[in-house]
This record gives C-alpha cells, sequence and structure tokens, in this order.
C-alpha cells in the first residue's frame, strides 16, 4: 500500500545537513508501522515526506500506485485530503471552529454539510465524544479530548492511511488508553497506520518498530524499544 | 478705403483701428505687477532727436506722447485680394484716347479734364472682366498697435515689408483719438443686458467722444505718439492677470455668441472687454484727457489675510463710503474672469468673460480644506507611528508587568502606571496640534475634525490596554464570522488603520474634485488649482502609499499569527487555493466593514463641508477599490505554505 524506496533527505542548516538517506519501507493494509528515534533524527520531516508536505531529495514514495512526488502541490494536497488522516501531538485543531467544524474542515468544500456532518457525528461517538461537545469550542475541551476529536477529524475522508506524530505526547495514563485503543480499532478496519512516538507502550502496539537514527531506518525487536529509548532519551 | 492707381501700383490704407491706450503710474504699477516699463523713460536716440525734431517742425511743435507697446499684441486684420483681367489690349485705350504712344496713361490722365477722366473711369468698367486668381492675405500677424508698418505685395503677391522711409511718411502716428464711457450694464434678475448707446453698423455700447485730428488731414494735431519699445505682460504667470483691473490679460478674451465666437471689432463702442494695447505716462494723459486724467485708482485694503465675512465687510463699507463720496466702486478681488450670460442688444444672448468676486469665496474654502488635508495627513503619519508604538509596547509591558505582578504589585496600580505613560503621550500630542492649530488660524470646523481624531487616539489607547490578551473564556463557537470575532483584538488596530486611510483618501479625492469643478469657472481658480494639483496628487499618493505599507504590514502580522492555522490547513489537504480564498473571503468581510465605516464617516465630512455629491460619491468609489484592490491583493499574492 505504501512503498517507500531509498528516500534521501537533506536540510539547510547553514550548511546542508543529510537526515537521513537510503530509507526503504513498506506498509500494508491493516499494518502498524511504530517509528521511535531521538529528537531531531528526523521523524517529523519523514512523515511529511511521506504525506508530501515536504518534498525528498531521492527515492520513491508510492502511495496505493501514486508516485506521491511526481505529482503536482495540488494533487499532493488531494492525496492528502482524500487518503490520508493526519493526528498531531498539538491536535492544531482551530480555535475559533466547533467540534464539530474541526471534524468536517478537510473535506469542508468537497461534500454537502449535511452528509459531512452525519458522518462526523457518527465518527466522535466512535471515539467518545458525546453530543453536548459538538458545538464547543476546543479551548473548552481537555487534552484527550482534543486529541480524540483530532482523530475524527483524521478520519472523516476514510483514509487508507493515518499518520500519528507523537499522538500522545501531551495525554495522561487515561487518555492514552483511551487513544491507543481507538487506534487498536483503526487498525483492525483495515487503516494502515504509522505512529511516531517516544512511548514504549505505544511503541509496542505496532506490528513492526523501526527506529530512525544517525541517518537511517532500522528494525528494532520488540523486547530492544526500552533500551532504545532509554538511550535516546 | 482709399484706393488710387499710379503706374499701374495701387495703394491700400490700413482701415482705422483703435486700441486701448492706458496712462499708469508706472513707478506703483511695476510694484504691483512686475512688469518693467522703464523703457517709457529712456533717452531718445540721435536719429529719434533728428526725427522728432523734424517733424515737431512741421507739425505745430506737437508735444510727444511716448508709448510701450505690448508686446505679442496683434491686431486681427485679412486682406481678400481678387485679381481681374480686363479683356481688351492696351492699344484700344491709346486709341480711343488719344494717347501718344511715348506716354504712359498715367502721365497722359493727369492732364485731361474731368468729363474726359470720367469717361476713362466708365470705359475701363464696361470692359469685360476675366477673373484670374484670389488671394487671402493674413496680415495679422504683421501689424501692431499705434505703430504703422508698410507693406509691399509684389507681382507674385508676396508680403514684404518696407523699412522706414521705403513706404511712405510715417501716416499713422495718429493725433486721432476717442474717449469711452464706462458700459452702463443692467443687472436684473441675475441677467446681464448691455443696452446700445449709439445705433450704427457696429452699434456702440459706450458714449464715444472723438477727438483730435489725424496728420493725414491735418499737420496741427494735438500731439505726437512715440513709440518707446514694448513691455511684457508675464505671460509666464500661466493664465492669471497680473493686475486687478484685468488690463493686461494675456487670455485671449473669448467672446461666443450663438456657439460662434466672435473676433473683438476695433471699434471704440464695442461692449467687448479689450486688453490694454499700450501704456503711457500720466502727463501724457493729461495731454490727451485735460487736466482730469485719473480714470481709476486702485485701494488695496491692508491685514486682509483671508477672504472672509469680516473681510467682505471690510471691503463693502470702504466701498460705500467711496461711493458717498461721490466716486464710482468697483470691487474687484482677485481680477478673475468668469464667462457670464449677458443679453446684448442687438446681437443677442453673448457669453462674455466677466471679473468675479465669487473666488474669494473658493479660496477661502480652498484654503479651509487645504489645512485639514494637511491636519489629516499629520494626524495619520501621528496614528501609524501610535500604532506600531501601542503594539510594541503592550508586548513589552505584557512582560514588564508579569513581573511586576510576580513581584506583588497590583494589577490596578500596574494598569494606571501604563495608563499614564500613555496619557502623558498624548497629552504631548495634543498640546503639539493644539498649538499647530491656533498658529494655522483654524476655523472651528478644522478644530471639531482635529478633536475627533483625538478622540479616535484615547479609545484606541483604551482598547489596546484595556483589552484582554488572554482570548475568550468562551466555550461555545460564534455562530457568525467566528474567525474574525475569535481574532478582533488583533484584527481591531487593522481595522481601524483601514478606516483612517479610507477617509483620509476620501476627503483628498473629493476636495481635489470639489476644488476641480468649482476652480474652473473663473481664470483665478483655474491658476490656483493648476498651482496646487501636483502637490494635492502628491499629497493623495504619499497618503495611499503610506497607509498601504501599514495595511500590508498589519496584514503581514494577522498572516503571521495564524501561520500555524494556514499550516494546519495545508497537511490535512487544503489546497494552496482553496487555503487562500478561505481567508480571502475573511478578509473581505472584515475589511468591508472598516471600508463602509470609513466611506460613511468620510461622506459625513465632505457633506459638512459642503462638497458636491457627485464628488462625495466619486470618491466613495475611488477610495473603496483603491483599498479594496490594495486588501485583496496582500492577500492574493502571498505564499500559504
Ligand atoms: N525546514 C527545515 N529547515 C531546516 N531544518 C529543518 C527543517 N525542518 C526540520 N529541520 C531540522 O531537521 C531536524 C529534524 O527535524 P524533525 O522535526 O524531523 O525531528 P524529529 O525527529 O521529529 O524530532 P522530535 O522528536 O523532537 O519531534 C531538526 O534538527 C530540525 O531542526
Ligand atoms: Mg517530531
Amino acid at each position: 500500500m505504501l512503498t517507500l524506496t531509498n528516500i534521501k533527505k537533506s536540510v539547510s542548516q547553514h550548511t546542508d545537513v543529510v537526515l537521513f538517506r537510503n530509507i526503504s519501507l513498506q506498509l500494508r493494509v491493516g499494518e502498524w508501522v511504530s517509528i521511535v528515534g531521538p529528537s531531531g533524527a528526523g521523524k517529523t520531516t519523514l512523515l511529511n515526506c511521506i504525506a508530501g508536505i515536504q518534498g525528498g531529495d531521492q527515492g520513491s514514495i508510492e502511495l496505493d500506485g501514486m508516485e506521491i512526488h511526481q505529482l503536482t502541490n495540488d494533487e499532493r494536497s488531494n492525496v492528502r485530503r482524500l487518503h490520508i488522516g493526519f493526528v498531531f501531538q498539538d491536535f492544531k485543531l482551530l480555535p475559533y471552529y466547533s467540534v464539530l467544524e474541526n471534524v468536517i474542515l478537510p473535506l469542508a468544500r468537497d461534500k454537502k454539510k449535511e452528509q459531512l456532518t452525519a458522518k462526523a457525528k457518527s465518527l466522535l461517538e466512535q471515539v467518545g465524544i458525546g453530543e453536548g461537545y459538538y458545538h464547543r469550542l476546543p479551548s473548552a475541551l481537555s487534552g484527550g479530548e482534543k486529541q480524540r476529536v483530532a482523530i475524527a477529524r483524521a478520519l472523516i475522508n476514510d483514509p487508507k492511511l493515518i499518520i500519528c506524530d507523537e499522538p500522545t505526547g501531551n495525554l495522561d495514563n487515561d487518555n492514552k488508553g483511551q487513544v491507543l485503543h481507538i487506534l487498536h480499532t483503526l487498525k483492525q478496519k483495515e487503516h494502515a497506520i504509522i505512529v511516531v512516538t517516544h512511548d514504549e507502550e505505544v511503541a509496542r502496539e505496532g506490528d513492526r518498530i523501526y527506529e530512525l537514527k544517525n541517518h537511517s531506518l532500522n528494525e528494532v525487536g520488540v523486547k530492544d524499544v526500552r533500551d532504545k529509548l532509554e538511550e535516546n532519551s | 478705403m482709399d484706393v488710387s492707381i499710379f503706374d499701374g501700383g495701387m495703394t491700400v490704407s490700413y482701415p482705422q483701428n483703435y486700441n486701448l491706450l492706458t496712462a499708469i503710474d508706472p513707478k506703483s504699477e511695476h510694484l504691483l505687477t512686475g512688469i518693467d516699463f522703464s523703457e517709457l523713460f529712456r533717452e531718445h536716440t540721435e536719429e529719434e532727436k533728428f526725427l522728432i525734431e523734424s517733424f515737431s517742425e512741421v507739425r505745430g511743435n506737437a508735444p510727444i506722447v511716448p508709448i510701450l507697446q505690448r508686446e505679442s499684441f496683434r491686431i486681427p486684420l485679412s486682406l481678400h485680394v481678387t485679381v481681374e483681367k480686363l479683356d481688351m489690349k492696351l492699344d484700344e485705350i491709346y486709341d480711343q484716347f488719344n494717347i501718344p504712344e511715348n506716354e504712359t496713361i498715367s502721365y497722359e490722365l493727369q492732364f485731361r479734364e474731368q468729363d474726359e477722366l470720367q469717361d476713362f473711369s466708365e470705359f475701363l468698367q464696361s470692359v469685360k472682366r476675366v477673373p484670374q486668381d484670389s488671394y487671402n492675405l493674413d496680415l495679422t500677424n504683421l501689424q501692431s498697435p499705434f505703430d504703422g508698418t508698410h507693406l509691399k505685395l509684389d507681382e507674385d503677391f508676396n508680403i514684404e515689408i518696407l523699412k522706414e522711409g521705403e513706404g511712405g511718411t510715417l501716416y499713422n502716428d495718429s493725433g486721432k483719438y476717442y474717449t469711452a464711457s464706462k458700459i452702463d450694464y443692467i443687472v436684473n434678475n441675475n441677467q446681464i443686458s448691455v443696452p446700445i448707446v449709439k445705433e450704427g453698423s457696429p452699434p456702440a455700447y459706450k458714449r464715444v467722444e472723438e477727438s483730435g485730428q489725424s496728420y493725414l488731414y491735418d499737420w496741427e494735431a494735438p500731439f505726437m505718439i512715440w513709440q518707446m519699445g514694448t513691455f511684457q505682460a508675464g505671460e509666464e504667470e500661466n493664465d492669471l492677470t497680473s493686475s486687478p483691473l484685468g488690463i493686461y490679460s494675456t487670455k485671449e478674451v473669448k467672446t461666443v455668441v450663438d456657439g460662434k465666437e466672435l473676433t473683438p471689432t476695433i471699434t471704440p463702442g464695442s461692449f467687448l472687454a479689450a486688453p490694454t494695447a499700450g501704456v503711457t505716462t500720466m502727463e501724457a494723459a493729461s495731454l490727451i484727457k485735460g487736466d482730469e486724467p485719473i480714470d481709476a485708482i486702485r485701494i488695496k485694503l491692508n491685514h486682509i489675510t483671508k477672504y472672509n465675512k469680516e473681510a467682505q465687510e471690510r471691503m463693502e463699507s470702504l466701498a460705500t463710503e467711496l461711493s458717498h463720496a461721490g466716486y464710482v466702486v468697483d470691487i474687484v478681488a482677485g481680477s478673475s474672469f468668469k464667462s457670464e450670460k449677458m443679453n446684448v442688444e442687438g446681437i443677442g444672448e453673448v457669453v462674455s468673460p466677466w471679473t468675479t468676486l465669487g473666488i474669494s469665496q473658493l479660496l477661502a474654502n480652498a484654503w479651509e480644506i487645504d489645512t485639514l488635508l494637511s491636519i489629516g495627513l499629520f494626524s495619520l503619519f501621528g496614528f501609524f507611528w501610535f500604532f506600531g508604538h501601542l503594539g510594541f509596547e503592550r508586548n513589552r509591558l505584557d512582560k514588564e508587568n508579569d513581573i511586576l505582578l510576580s513581584l506583588g504589585w497590583q494589577q490596578r496600580t500596574i494598569r494606571s502606571k501604563n495608563m499614564m505613560e500613555q496619557l502623558l503621550l498624548v497629552s504631548i500630542s495634543i498640546l503639539l496640534s493644539l498649538g499647530l492649530a491656533i498658529s494655522l488660524r483654524l476655523s472651528s470646523l478644522a478644530l471639531i475634525v482635529l478633536g475627533c481624531f483625538l478622540v479616535i487616539s484615547i479609545i484606541l489607547i483604551a482598547t489596546i490596554f484595556y483589552s484582554n490578551t488572554r482570548q475568550n473564556d468562551r466555550s461555545n463557537k460564534y455562530k457568525w464570522l467566528a474567525s474574525i470575532r475569535y481574532y478582533k483584538n488583533l484584527l481591531l488596530p487593522t481595522m481601524l488603520a483601514l478606516i483612517l486611510a479610507v477617509c483620509i483618501t476620501h476627503l483628498q479625492i473629493g476636495s481635489i474634485y470639489e476644488l476641480w469643478t468649482t476652480s474652473t469657472e473663473t481664470t483665478l481658480g483655474m491658476f490656483v488649482f493648476d498651482q496646487g494639483l501636483s502637490i494635492r496628487i502628491l499629497i493623495v499618493i504619499s497618503t495611499v502609499m503610506l497607509s498601504v505599507l501599514v495595511l500590508l504590514e498589519a496584514i503581514q502580522g494577522l498572516i503571521y499569527a495564524r501561520k500555524d492555522e494556514f499550516h494546519m490547513f495545508f497537511v490535512v489537504g487544503w489546497t494552496e487555493k482553496a487555503i487562500k480564498s478561505f481567508f480571502l473571503k475573511e478578509v473581505l468581510i472584515w475589511a468591508g466593514i472598516s471600508l463602509v465605516i470609513g466611506t460613511v464617516i468620510s461622506s459625513v465630512i465632505s457633506i459638512v463641508m459642503n462638497i458636491a455629491l457627485t464628488g462625495v460619491v466619486l470618491a466613495s468609489v475611488t477610495s473603496s477599490v483603491i483599498y479594496l484592490i490594495i486588501v485583496s491583493a496582500s492577500v492574493i499574492f502571498r505564499k500559504y505554505r
């Protein structure tokens, strides 16, 4: 479903610095891949490359037969909007839109509002956000609630691929558990999931775990995860 | 027309022409107009002395009237010549009138009796004529007043100017002159009519007295005209007449009847206003007009700095006093020509130049508007500085206040400390503006406008300092204009800047339009307008540029503050176009609100300032369109990724 072949990416800080090179990865439908690695290794950048937010320097990224980096800007946007769901550590909800409006936001210009609202309501129900919250502003939600709303937003387009960048980074254990539960259910519903995390428990949920370190991506065994994470912190 | 045949040559005298000669007091006239009249007093050259002496002898020692001719003053004149050939042989005349073969016809005719000459003339009349050619010769540029030029047409009808002595004697130095009364304008229900004083062709509209005698008929003339040179009545001063009496008006006086322009007919009784063709001295004038040569004196009222009611009252009271003393008084403010319809007997409705006092009011208004504009502009500068300053202050103070707060200061104490600092700044600017207003002697209206600006600035301080930066405790979303209301603290200063920019631009455009329409009614008005136009346009452009800078800065800040938001839109897959149109829609709403408010405020001010409705509409449309384009462009031409 998602195939990365020999990705190389450098960023310019004073001089060009290579973040990673020769990165290859395969992700199938219904599979969950966790990525760990020290801060600044380039995990977020890698996710951005996959989603076509940033361009890669070399290599190919193929999503469902589409070569992401050969598309135009607008086509990449369309791929993100129609096929990818994003979940961030800091939720990234619009502060002046209600919960419902935030959920339907990605497709707000594509589909009818009633249709989207109905879908949003069912998604919110799935992630455990009740009707009483629909018209609240994000500022009136707790962190866990915000993240669940953000997950509902990521699902509004029935994405094939869900990309999570430290989805539990700002959550306490209870909320983390809820989010993990939701993601787990999604995996069973045949969504492919990539999760970048610093959290051992979250990482262990993955079918495979990779570490991005020293410019390259390597698979690590489930039992090594704790050591790796401790090394990095 | 005097015509004579002489050896096949023919002499044609110019038709009589009449030119206005004005006696002046050269010194005060020079001071008033800046025109150089010194040639009037120059020494005669040796050659002139000789000529004057020889003429004086034969002309009964007539005294000299020195004349300075108006440079480039031309007498409109054309000559139409039709050439016909007599269809006969010259021999026929020789035969029929018994002229010896070796004599010329003209020589022989000198000795014939009157009835023989009559026969000769009748014979010529009876000969068949064959039309050959006709010529239209423009002599306008070859003739100047009080001066004669002898012209010769050669066989090909080319004009040749003859030098002094080549053509004939100084026939032109006429001792004949006319004195004319003023026109008896009848003003009735705002309709001016001009009655005929003496029937004729053309009729006379002034009582004209003919005096003196031409040397053509009498050597005993009362005086002898002598050309001293020319003077130039400042054409470089554009269209403004340099003298309040309008006698030097360089602008061609155009009089229009039924759409057809009248050329000033050169008769002394004409109703047309004619500028002076030459000047002479008072002494010379007394030779012509006798012991009372002065027709008009100018009176200048001191200490009038502004054409207002007070000035008008002073002028009127002096005028009344003088007319009670038996003088005829004209009030000529600014010697401004205005086109006026008048009913001229025997001709009909005529549009003719008319000096007017109306310009004074216009000048006063223009001055008022100018002052308002400058104050507006200065306030604008002040505000833009103030905006930047307040935003910066607010940031700085927030940090400082946090420290003070943690040190145990009370919120109230901190706030009043902040306010005191800002109020001190505002007080200083109020005092400065007040000083400026007083030194410019502003009207109460200007002071009101100034006051409004100051009130706005105090409201600004209050809103910026008392607004809570920690946003919104609301839990439910605004139903309408959610993002705008959410960011209102950020938007408010931008909106105020936009409102202000619209107001200033609107008022400037309105006043330019107003000045343009009213000032083009009179010559002085046009002059004033032309003089000020470039400055006005410069002011408008600089205002717009200044506002653009501030607006761009504000919008830039707005986008910067919402960078994460736009990035989020991008990440969830909105195309750049979609983000742009989303943001543009939002910007158009608050910008539209600001434009409407700004337009309403400035329209009200314009109407209070008596600007015509067309001007208000024009200004509203232009200023709104300008800022709409600027704001939209600043949103559209930008990256949102
Ligand atoms: N646009 C950019 N220009 C220059 N440097 C960049 C850019 N984006 C990221 N970087 C740098 O690239 C490196 C990797 O950044 P990235 O955000 O991918 O790290 P990360 O692995 O996600 O870290 P963390 O775990 O802290 O989120 C960092 O050193 C960052 O400063
Ligand atoms: Mg990261």
